[in-house]
């Protein structure tokens, strides 16, 4: 039998691509650091967890019904976007978690030789799977911390597909108001897919923030991404969602893989999006511990970025890596920044006010 | 790249065609007629050479290649179990027992050429390379531009003439600074950075000149060694070290690289964002030594490791661990009389222009000590004086060599965490 050969089997664009790792379970990660507990300020998660009515459906769960194949096209879902967002439930497509949205937008659009263009410093994600894709991803310089429109936009040729702006940024908190997303979608002038990745929207209380979900009508090359697992504390469940218009939805869906939603994701979701209590609870949660920090961290004289958004990014006089190592022996998970090519700084979600105090001790202890 | 390759059996009729393919790619590929008859010479030894170990009716690959500052020949062979102790470069080829002793196996072709190495391939097959560097005139003494300290500057990636200056300016304003020697040839650094091998950024002021730069190296498939920031009448205290050192980590951050690691830093290397991993000594001819700090810098969270050492090598790795927060299952162990087979096979990197000589463990054996003591005595004669031996803390094997690398005057210096398998740790032989 012939030895197989992998070399001449593997694209050149995989070859050279590094495969995500992502972080192990808590339990190891506990023992590997000798830490009893672990404050999770590493992946934005809301410490409320899931609203109320969520945590209802969750714990109603039949254990019978895991043995039925869930809606394939989260049908209840949808219906329900439609309602609250006064759309036609054909404008949505709801997925596994916001990435694999991701996914399907630039697998629908794509082909060999052709480009999608967002900023250096943001979400990895749009990045990462353009190029394991096979497509090029244009990367353009964040300016003073947020997306540059002025340079995205020369940054289009004949071949660039999509445009992917992260509003609010993850991870400055930076957005662009809503006279500057229309001056871009203005600009763009229906020549290419503008994906704006709303993932922080319910964070976002400041007037001017567009809400994009107004705009897909005026805008048909407009596709919006919105996910659960943030305000909605359902991260665990992989659930998220695009909305456009009907004919780039019609052919987003094209390349989706329906059934990949579990029936539970689809319930609690459906439900946590008539809880406006939880939004308030998580805002209000937000702004203290982000004050907080603010505050702690002008004592300290560290230099950080505080936008919108459950999270702020800190600046380091320490490899971020180290301090990653340094504050888990405190049990304190925080996100190194390296990754999004900010090397030093490290990215930390905003919790409840024991926890943000818990991490500005650990902090004091490593620096 | 551009590549030349052979496929032929070990059968000594066969050498010509071997000598022939090596001169006339070279050629091909523009090494000079000097160095295209050393290349040839040591492919000619190492062809012979393999004849005798591996026997006759072998495939072997050969396989010459453009680096466009050298051209490599690569020997590809299955890995034959019962010769490996052949690729020690202290072995002594058996067909030769009758010609000089100090003619000792691949040291021979060792001598030709600028770099040899011995690899194993993930297919197991062993891959044997040489390395001949071309020649480069030596750089005209040319009046420099007078560099000014700035406020305000530009990091770029820099063009390929821009890196002939960025050479000149190193050896200038580094003269009396341990530097590789290749980036003090302009033509040479430039065609280094053309290959890709090599990388580096510059900082300029608002008119284009070149008033910083930092030139960086894939070390393995998983570690970078990054070299300088060299600052030309630039104040320590201004961020261009910093902002150089970023653009690099930036360009590498999303890629397979884990970490970088850091040996020739120049006083303004900016250490706060490094994690200091120990020193190492660099020994000039007269074998004066300049003690090196060493730094590494890791660009993922850390996902911890479980590593099995000799009580030995106890003191010097818990310190480090300990200093660099590694989450670290350390296991100490030793050998328990458990079989062994009795020639131990050590693979050397040879590097002639840092008279510089790397020992891989490859297999140990009841032999380790005095196969240890042999490639230092070898090594010594040959003008060697800079010797390190790399140990890779996740593979067995290299455990039970720990204790005699001790016993034979080398000291643990420093430590790649994550280095290969898993850590490394870089002994060197004390002079």
């Amino acid at each position: 039998m012939r030895q197989l050969s992998l070399d001449s089997l593997i694209p050149s664009y995989i070859k050279t691509f590094e495969a995500y790792i992502p972080s192990k379970p808590d339990e190891e990660l506990k023992k590997l650091y000798r830490t009893p507990f672990l404050h999770r300020l590493n992946n934005n998660e809301n410490p409320l967890g899931p609203p109320p009515k969520a945590q209802e459906i969750i714990k109603r769960f039949q254990p019978s019904r895991a043995a039925i194949y869930p809606s394939g096209d989260s049908f209840y879902l949808r219906q329900r976007l439609a309602e609250k967002f006064i759309m036609h439930p054909d404008q949505f497509i709801v997925g596994n978690g916001a990435n694999e949205v991701i996914a399907f937008a630039i697998k629908a659009f794509c082909e060999t030789g052709d480009n999608i263009i967002t900023a250096d410093k943001t979400f990895a994600v749009y990045e990462w799977v353009a190029t394991f894709s096979g497509f090029e991803a244009r990367l353009v310089p964040l300016k003073d911390f947020g997306f540059d429109d002025k340079g995205m936009l020369e940054a289009i040729d004949k071949k660039t597909k999509l445009i992917f702006i992260c509003n609010p940024n993850n991870p400055t908190g930076t957005y662009w108001d809503k006279d500057r997303l229309i001056r871009f979608l203005e600009a763009v002038d229906n020549r290419q897919i503008v994906v704006v990745d709303e993932a922080y929207f319910e964070f976002v209380e400041k007037e001017g923030y567009p809400d994009c979900m107004s705009l897909i009508q005026k805008y048909p090359n407009l596709v919006v991404f919105r996910t659960f697992s943030k305000m909605y504390g359902l991260a665990g469940l992989r659930i998220g969602y695009l909305a456009g218009s009907i004919d780039v939805v019609d052919t987003i869906r094209k390349t989706c893989v329906v059934y990949s939603v579990n029936t539970l994701a689809q319930e609690a979701a459906l439900t946590a999006l008539d809880d406006a209590g939880h939004i308030e609870r998580t805002r209000r949660l937000v702004a203290e511990g982000k004050e907080f920090l603010k505050s702690e961290l002008k004592k300290m004289g560290l230099f950080y970025v505080a936008g919108e958004g459950n999270y702020i990014m800190i600046r380091l006089p320490i490899s971020d890596t180290l301090a990653y190592r340094k504050l888990m022996s405190y049990g304190v998970m925080v996100r190194t920044m390296t990754g999004f090519r900010f090397p030093n700084f490290i990215r930390i979600t905003i919790s409840t006010m024991p926890v943000m105090e818990a991490f500005i001790n650990a902090l004091r202890k490593i620096l | 790249m551009k590549k030349t390759k052979i496929t032929l059996s070990t059968d000594i009729k066969f050498l010509q065609v071997v000598t022939s393919f090596v001169e006339n790619s070279s050629l091909a590929f523009g090494l000079g007629r000097q160095e295209t008859l050393r290349l040839t010479l040591a492919s000619e030894e190492i062809f012979s050479y393999l004849c005798g170990v591996l026997g006759e009716e072998k495939e072997l690959e050969v396989t010459c290649t453009e680096g466009i500052y050298f051209v490599s020949v690569e020997f590809i062979f299955e890995r034959v179990a019962l010769s490996l102790k052949a690729f020690n470069i202290t072995a002594r080829p058996f067909f030769r027992q009758d010609q000089d002793i100090d003619e000792m196996g691949l040291l021979l072709a060792a001598r030709s050429v600028d770099r040899l190495s011995l690899n194993e391939l993930p297919d197991k097959r062993l891959n044997l390379k040489i390395i001949k560097d071309k020649a480069y005139p030596e750089p005209e003494e040319v009046r420099l531009p007078v560099i000014a300290p700035v406020e305000s500057y530009f990091i770029k990636r820099p063009d390929l003439d821009e890196i002939k200056m960025l050479s000149r300016l190193i050896s200038t304003y580094y003269r009396d600074y341990p530097v590789p020697v290749a980036y003090t040839i302009p033509g040479k650094l430039s065609d280094m950075v053309a290959s890709r091998l090599y990388d580096a950024a510059i900082a300029t002021d608002k008119t284009g000149l070149i008033v910083a730069g930092l030139i960086w190296k894939r070390m393995n498939e998983k570690v970078v060694e990054l070299f300088g920031p060299y600052l030309f009448n630039q104040k320590k205290e201004s961020n261009i070290s910093e902002s150089l050192v970023n653009f690099c980590i930036e360009d590498i951050a999303r890629t397979e690289i884990i970490g970088v690691f850091v040996r020739f830093a120049t006083p303004e290397f900016p250490k706060g964002s490094f994690e200091p991993t120990g020193s190492l000594y660099w020994y000039n001819r007269e074998a004066i030594a300049l003690e090196m700090p060493t730094y590494y810098r890791a660009l993922h969270e850390d996902a911890g490791a479980v590593v099995y050492i000799p009580a030995s090598l106890s003191a010097f790795i818990e310190d480090r661990y300990r200093s660099l927060a590694l989450p670290r299952e350390v296991i100490i162990s030793s050998y328990y009389g458990e079989d062994m087979g009795d020639n131990s096979v050590i693979i050397t990197e040879l590097d002639q222009t840092q008279r510089a000589a790397i020992m891989h463990p490859l297999q140990p054996g009841k032999d380790s000590l005095e196969n240890i003591q042999r490639h230092i005595q070898i090594f010594k004669k040959e003008g060697i004086n800079n010797i390190f031996s790399l140990v890779d803390l996740g593979i067995r094997g290299h455990l039970f060599i720990m204790d005699d690398l001790f016993n034979c005057g080398f000291e643990p210096r420093t430590i790649i965490p994550h280095g290969q398998r898993s850590d490394l740790v870089f002994f060197q032989y004390k002079i």
